[in-house]
């Protein structure tokens, strides 16, 4: 029976429209996993020499254990985010002769290959070799890994048990906070007890038997829970209902006739999944700024990182958001085309829920100030900047998205709306004015240069009207083939 | 009201549409019947200027709707799920569609409020998101919304399908009162011939994208439909 499944399986990769398009996506995410295998094998390599070097009077293998808790524990909360439950096309299955059970089983088991559970591999192996060259007992190594692997599994339906609830995730996320923090700031040693438990595995082979036995144990508990809820209505593929409450935005209104769309996009990011979670990363990479402001060799010489920081704090929402412009509105792009409103309107609209989303963040990034003049107004240059040159220039380039978006997906790890557009934004946004920057206070001074990008931004906010003109035209040449991209899934 | 002069539209060498002249006049209710591929579809989206004729023009009420959008104002339509914005409550779709055709709150409410028989109590106040809905009620909604701000020109694909009897009954009635003063133009297709030729006092057969049949609904018109889809059933 496994085999029918298999083929079905086969047939609907091979087969689905995301195999068939976007070789570029497919490139960079080859070349992410083959990045990712290779600093994992580097770095399993390398973290016995780096363990023996950092605490030179404890053996390694102690050292490395100590840190394993932090990365299972981080591993869970990165799999809550990016790792999907197993679902394959099981509505058309369930009225068809085959076992539930053996649905079931298929699914589980087809989740223990995932690229989650692969890629530790590359940590793992790489580590257990340079223990046994060091002269580890071979037995023991062996089955240290193994139980290793056997706990990353666990942890692989640990996460479809919480996944099912914030609650769990707010849980194990403040473990792992406060857990950091005695540890880091002194005030209770927590990772020694762990790594002493994971130490033992290595000390006493039979003790793999544990790890074993906590796989079976959720495994058994993941199987339960979908042969109980394997029906329409229930479980993993009923469809969840909220009870929502309607709101009104209206003091929105002062804002004219784009008021409407404001007030939808409003909506937009915050009821569904990705937009909201791409408008949240935006206010958490506010505290970017702490690397580089804190760093004072960040702020000699041209302070080009500096520029940098300042454009990507006060444009981050610009950019993650602004980038899917319009292929936000994809689901109802049609609607959008043919109701009363001109195109203008349309960006216009677009154009001022940036501004707010650059003059928030500008505002909340003003505590910056703290750490100096120059940092706080580079900070508001940076604002202007992306305000007057940074905004049409990501609106012209949205004008080739033409790839649909599913709102309700996560954004993380989704690639699911990206084309050339994307990848050619970054050019004129980020490298561009830290160029011209970079140029200009080598050539002359920090003062000069910093005018310059003033100007570029002001003269941007005065030429807007002359610009979007233009805009709405390349918009309407380019909506039909919007209106065709968008209705393909 | 609506005029297509000489229009087509050719995909990869396949001519999907082409339609040599075709006039509507203001207050007729038009019914386009056909087959699946007949191009009913196509030409709703050629008139809301959603795709690009190969060659013609589309005016509606004298405005060519690929040059000028000034023809939004008037018209409104429900074509699929795609004129849903599926976060919504109806409410607020509704709202939202009023504040764009220039409709305040009350204007959106006295209007909706007539249909709430329509609506069978499962759609206002029920806190749900339009994804959330049912494909029946989610054609409600659109139907209705389609309604909002006095519209001149109403387009609706295949009104009738996924409703519940009672509610295409009543919808055969709003359509009716819609035309009743020859006011709005009504622009509907469907697979159902008995509904069609009901609500419409002018049915348009569309097969292979041309035009095969015009005829002035009287009594005898359900008949000779009926004649004709089994006659071209036979003939395949």
């Amino acid at each position: 029976m496994f085999t029918h499944i298999l083929k079905l399986e086969w047939k609907s990769f091979f087969r689905s429209a995301n195999f068939t398009k976007g070789i570029a996506i497919k490139i960079f995410l080859a070349f992410f996993a083959l990045y990712l295998m290779v600093c994992f094998a580097v770095l399993g390599a390398s973290s016995y020499f780096i363990a023996a070097k950092a605490v030179p009077t404890v053996d390694p293998l102690l050292t490395v254990c100590k840190y394993i808790v932090i990365w299972f524990l981080g591993d869970l909360l990165f799999r809550f985010f990016a790792q999907k439950l197993p679902v394959l096309n099981s509505k058309a299955l369930m009225v068809i002769p085959i076992k539930k059970k053996t649905i079931i089983h298929y699914l589980l088991l087809k989740s223990n290959v995932s690229a989650f559970n692969i890629i530790p591999l590359f940590f793992l192996i790489p580590f257990g070799v340079v223990l046994l060259t060091k002269g580890y007992a071979v037995t023991n190594v062996l089955f240290w890994l193994l139980s290793m692997v056997v706990l990353i599994q666990a942890n692989n339906f640990i996460n479809f048990i919480i996944n099912k609830s914030n609650q769990c995730f707010y849980a194990i996320a403040s473990l792992l906070a406060v857990g950091v923090f005695v540890q880091y700031f002194g005030f209770y040693d927590v990772v020694t007890p762990a790594g002493n438990l994971y130490f033992s595995l290595y000390k006493q082979p039979f003790f793999t038997l544990a790890p074993i036995g906590l796989l079976l144990l959720f495994y058994i508990i993941n199987f339960k829970h979908f042969l109980q809820h394997f029906y329409l209505d229930d479980g993993v593929l009923a469809k969840k209902e909220k009870v929502v409450t309607s709101s009104e935005f209206s003091w929105l209104n002062r804002f004219g006739d784009v008021a409407p769309f404001l007030k939808n996009d409003i909506k937009l990011i915050w009821r569904n999944k990705r937009p909201r979670m791409t408008a949240v990363l935006s206010l958490v990479m506010l505290f970017y700024g702490l690397i580089f402001f804190t760093n004072p060799t960040y702020g000699e010489g041209s302070s080009i990182m500096y520029v940098f920081a300042s454009i990507f704090i006060t444009g981050m929402f610009l950019m993650n958001f602004g980038q899917f412009i319009p292929s936000w509105d994809s689901a109802y792009f049609n609607l959008l085309m043919s109701q009363n409103i001109s195109m203008k309107q349309y960006l216009k609209s677009k154009r001022m829920l940036l501004l707010l989303s650059i003059g928030v963040l500008t505002l909340l990034s003003l505590p910056y100030f703290y750490f100096g003049w120059k940092v706080g107004v580079l900070l508001l240059i940076g604002g202007v900047y992306n305000a007057g040159v940074n905004v049409p220039a990501l609106l012209y380039l949205c004008t080739f998205n033409k790839k649909r978006v599913d709102l309700a997906k996560s954004a993380m790890m989704n690639y699911e709306g990206m084309g050339m557009a994307q990848w050619l934004m970054i050019i004129p946004m980020m490298l561009i004015p830290m160029g011209i920057f970079s140029l200009i206070s080598y050539l002359v001074s920090f003062n000069v240069a910093a005018g310059v990008l003033l100007c570029l931004g002001v003269i941007g906010l005065i030429l807007q009207n002359y610009i979007f003109f233009k805009l709405e035209s390349v918009f309407k040449k380019r909506k039909y083939a919007m209106v065709i991209g968008f209705q393909q899934k | 009201m609506i005029v297509s002069e000489s229009i087509s539209k050719i995909y990869n060498g396949n001519t999907v549409l082409e339609i040599e002249k075709f006039e509507i006049k203001k207050g007729q209710s038009i019914g386009l019947v056909g087959n699946n591929g007949a191009g009913k579809t196509t030409f709703f989206s050629l008139l809301l200027d959603l795709i690009q004729p190969t060659t013609g023009t589309i005016k509606n009420k004298g405005v060519v709707v690929s040059e000028s959008d000034s023809w939004k104002s008037f018209t409104s339509s429900f074509i699929d799920e795609s004129f849903l914005i599926g976060y919504l409550t109806a409410e607020e779709y509704f709202y939202f569609i009023g504040e764009l055709r220039e409709q305040n709150k009350a204007d959106v409410d006295a209007l909706v409020s007539q249909f709430s028989d329509f609506f069978h109590d499962e759609i206002l106040g029920k806190k749900k998101y339009l994804r959330d809905l049912s494909k029946g009620n989610q054609k409600k909604v659109g139907i209705v919304a389609a309604l909002i701000g006095n519209p001149e020109v109403v387009i609706l694909d295949e009104p009738f399908a996924n409703l519940d009897p009672t509610t295409q009954i009543r919808l055969k009635e709003i359509i009716k009162e819609l035309t009743q003063n020859k006011a709005v133009t009504v622009l509907v297709s469907s697979h159902d011939l008995s509904h069609v030729t009901d609500v419409s006092d002018r049915i348009v057969v569309l097969e292979k994208g041309r035009i095969v049949k015009d005829l002035e609904t009287n009594a005898a018109t359900l008949t000779d439909l009926e004649m004709y889809f089994s006659k071209s059933m036979s003939l395949t």
